[in-house]
């Protein structure tokens, strides 16, 4: 799959387009120019902009086309062959290096080894884990001197769990002392941002068009290499701004990228520049257009846009169940699923996130939810069924024609290709964990 | 700006300038930071945003409180509560005779707003003297979160590039991405250990600067650099210039020393 990506296609990769991206200052963009044009040379891409145009761009489908045609059928080209030639330079560090993590190139790989090092219990290239027992304060003596815990908290029932953060209290970066408390703050904390049933009223808007948008912001994601954390936030801005928001379907496009710029602020180390959001509008939108949504977003929601993420809620949770990296990039891809269909834009999101998580381990046959899962994420295993049985529906549902860009990017060996893995069908799901059998599961194509 | 009368020009944060001023409904004095917007440039600078969105979840007695944001296509501005002077300007007013009760009052209360930032996911990554609040009835805020920022866990790399040179810790300064809240921690020592006697201090903080590995020879050298610090508190400090990122206290910790066991309990209590 790596190979195929960066297969070049170079055919359309003309001069003029390193220079609009020189002028476009993508500094990431151009450290490998000449890296091909495999995505795009694919297909997918090339039909998902008129798709989108289709239904959100500024002019109605018909004119934007006319535009296209009309005078700078060249520079349109030109553009067009520049988004995609992102693609495979962004994908680029993160084939490369498959795992093995240097430096800053790709925020992903670190992440995910990190991640995995958390189940293994030791880290490897940094030399601060020797395993110091130097603190004995208050906090550090009274979690790690009990390991299993008997606790009443979660639903009045007395749980047996096991304290996850006691062996990191000395590592900062698990920041071991505060875990548990920011996430528990997180999970009050998320009740604050309501996403309401907000279709039933934007009439001149539908669930498909969000998941073209939606589709779009993960494409720009990977072209631009942003943080997981900084797509998740910009899909709710989006939900949360829409739910407060009469919005226009020409407009819904600048209001993604729109949100995606704000949450790039909020979140990356070197956020890309307006210009390039612009044109990755297609031009559609000014430059005091976008200014202006920001205004407006950031004025609708009162610049509290520090919002708990299932992205994070995910994380911590797969870190609680000890899960193989895997089986997490496994739950990410479900979840990043989910963000695509609007039925989800209501259901809090560590109840997302423990239900990818319990739909990940139920598909790789591994883990029960046990008390340790029930105490930190407050979720018990039937609390979660329904709607793991819809994310499983989800999942199952045969590949869209245009929408593929998730499914595509996990199905990368850079994500252990997990959107390969098979889902369940609705008798193994209510088996719980069933064994492997020798069958093939090929029983769910409706 | 009519709700507002600017008084006088204070300084300059990070990213804008600060005004003393007056809301002309209520006559409370307030501070005004001022950004400029320009139609050329990026819109919201990405430290406005940070420091107003974590300043919007972080509302607590020991770090600053933004009232309001004013924001219009020219400009944006911060409305925060006023306080009388910077921990700087109130060491230099004392020539350096700092009443030691102040200072454990001080460094109690930065380590009050610190642990109330870090549970909320929340690093300062700038902490100086300058960027301390002080109020006239003796309180500290924590205040210029223009490089702050929220953090995930297991944290990622961040920049290199913050805390002003002389309180950055010994592994940032050797160009580690990877940080977490023990980079605040660092600071607080240096700002206690900056309480008594500046200068010495500051000689001991170039150090990594030139050389990769410094030797700190640290048990002999205390006793000169904080001479009227009492013994409690160089153990204090000591936990918290630990160049090891993963030894150094927390600010949880902290507060549960020794060292505060006398401390009046009007502040413990806030």
């Amino acid at each position: 799959m790596a190979t195929k990506r960066q297969k070049p296609t170079a055919l359309q990769h003309g001069k003029s387009d390193q220079l609009a991206l020189e002028r476009k200052g993508m500094k990431r963009g151009l450290e490998r120019p000449m890296v091909g044009v495999g995505k795009l040379g694919k297909e997918s891409p090339k039909k998902k902009r008129p798709a989108f145009g289709d239904i959100t761009n500024k002019d109605s489908f018909t004119k934007a086309l006319a535009k296209k045609t009309q005078l700078k059928k060249k520079a349109v080209t030109t553009k067009k062959n520049t988004t995609v030639v992102l693609v495979p330079k962004t994908t680029a560090p993160v084939v490369s290096q498959d795992g093995k993590t240097s430096g800053d190139v790709s925020w992903e790989v670190v992440e995910l080894s990190q991640g995995s090092q958390s189940s293994q219990g030791s880290r490897s290239s940094e030399s601060r884990t020797e395993a110091e027992n130097a603190k004995n304060s208050g906090i550090a003596a009274a979690a790690s001197s009990q390991q299993v815990v008997e606790s009443n908290d979660v639903s009045s029932d007395s749980l047996k769990w096991v304290d996850v953060d006691a062996e990191h209290l000395n590592d900062p970066m698990q920041v071991g002392v505060y875990a548990a408390h920011i996430f528990s703050y997180y999970k009050e904390r998320e009740t604050c941002f309501p996403v309401t049933d907000y279709l039933t009223w934007q009439s001149d808007l539908a669930p498909g068009m969000r998941a073209v948008l939606v589709d779009w912001l993960v494409e720009i994601q990977e072209n631009f290499e942003l943080n997981h954390e900084t797509l998740y936030l910009a899909v709710k801005l989006v939900d949360l701004y829409l739910s407060k928001a009469r919005t226009k379907r020409e407009r819904l496009q600048l209001v993604g990228a729109t949100a995606l710029f704000s949450s790039c602020k909020f979140d990356e180390r070197c956020p890309p520049v307006l210009d390039d959001f612009l044109y990755i509008c297609d031009d559609a939108y000014t430059r005091s257009e976008l200014l202006e949504m920001e205004r407006r977003i950031l004025k609708t929601l009162d610049f509290d846009i520090g919002i708990p993420l299932s992205y994070r809620f995910l994380r911590r949770y797969a870190k609680c169940a000890r899960m193989s990296m895997e089986t997490l990039t496994l739950s990410r891809y479900i979840l990043e699923s989910s963000l695509m269909d609007y039925a989800y834009t209501r259901t809090s999101d560590s109840k997302m996130a423990a239900a990818t998580l319990l739909l990940a381990m139920k598909m790789k046959r591994c883990a029960q939810w046990d008390d340790t899962m029930i105490h930190y994420t407050g979720y018990r295993h039937d609390d979660l069924m329904p709607l793991v049985r819809d994310l499983n529906t989800t999942i199952s549902a045969p590949p869209h024609k245009h929408l593929n860009t998730i499914r595509t990017k996990y199905s990368h060996r850079v994500f252990h290709e997990v959107a390969k893995i098979s889902p369940l069908s609705i008798m193994q799901l209510e088996e719980g964990a069933p064994k492997m059998t020798s069958t093939p599961e090929m029983n769910h194509s409706a | 700006m009519q709700k507002y009368e600017k008084l006088e020009k204070i300084g300059e944060g990070t990213y804008g300038t600060v005004f003393k001023a007056k809301n002309r409904e209520t006559q409370e004095i307030i501070a005004l930071k001022r950004v400029r917007l320009d139609d050329d440039d990026e819109g919201v600078p990405s430290s406005a945003l940070r420091e107003i969105c974590l300043l919007k979840e972080l509302k607590h007695k020991n770090i600053v409180r933004l009232y309001d944001v004013l924001h219009s296509e020219k400009k944006l501005t911060l409305v925060f509560e006023y306080c009388d002077q910077d921990l700087k300007k109130y060491f230099d007013s004392c020539n350096g005779e700092i009443d030691p009760d102040v200072v454990k009052s001080f460094l109690y209360q930065l380590l009050r707003g610190l642990a109330f930032c870090h549970c909320h996911n929340v690093l300062h990554r700038d902490l100086k003297p300058q960027n301390l609040l002080i109020n006239k009835n003796g309180e500290l805020k924590l205040a210029d979160f223009g490089l702050a920022r929220a953090f995930g866990i297991p944290v990622r790399c961040y920049s290199a590039e913050v805390v002003t040179l002389w309180y950055r810790p010994p592994d940032v300064l050797f160009g580690a991405k990877l940080y977490s809240t023990s980079i605040d921690m660092w600071s607080a020592g240096c700002i206690f250990a900056g309480t008594p006697s500046e200068e010495t201090w500051s000689g001991l903080t170039q150090l990594p600067e030139y050389k990769p590995y410094p030797v700190y020879n640290v048990q002999t050298n205390w006793q000169q650099v904080v001479p009227n610090l009492p013994t409690k508190g160089r153990d204090l400090l000591l936990s918290l210039l630990v160049c090891n990122p993963g030894r150094r206290i927390s600010a949880e910790e902290g507060m549960q020393h020794a060292y505060f066991s006398d401390l009046n309990p009007a502040i413990k209590q806030g």
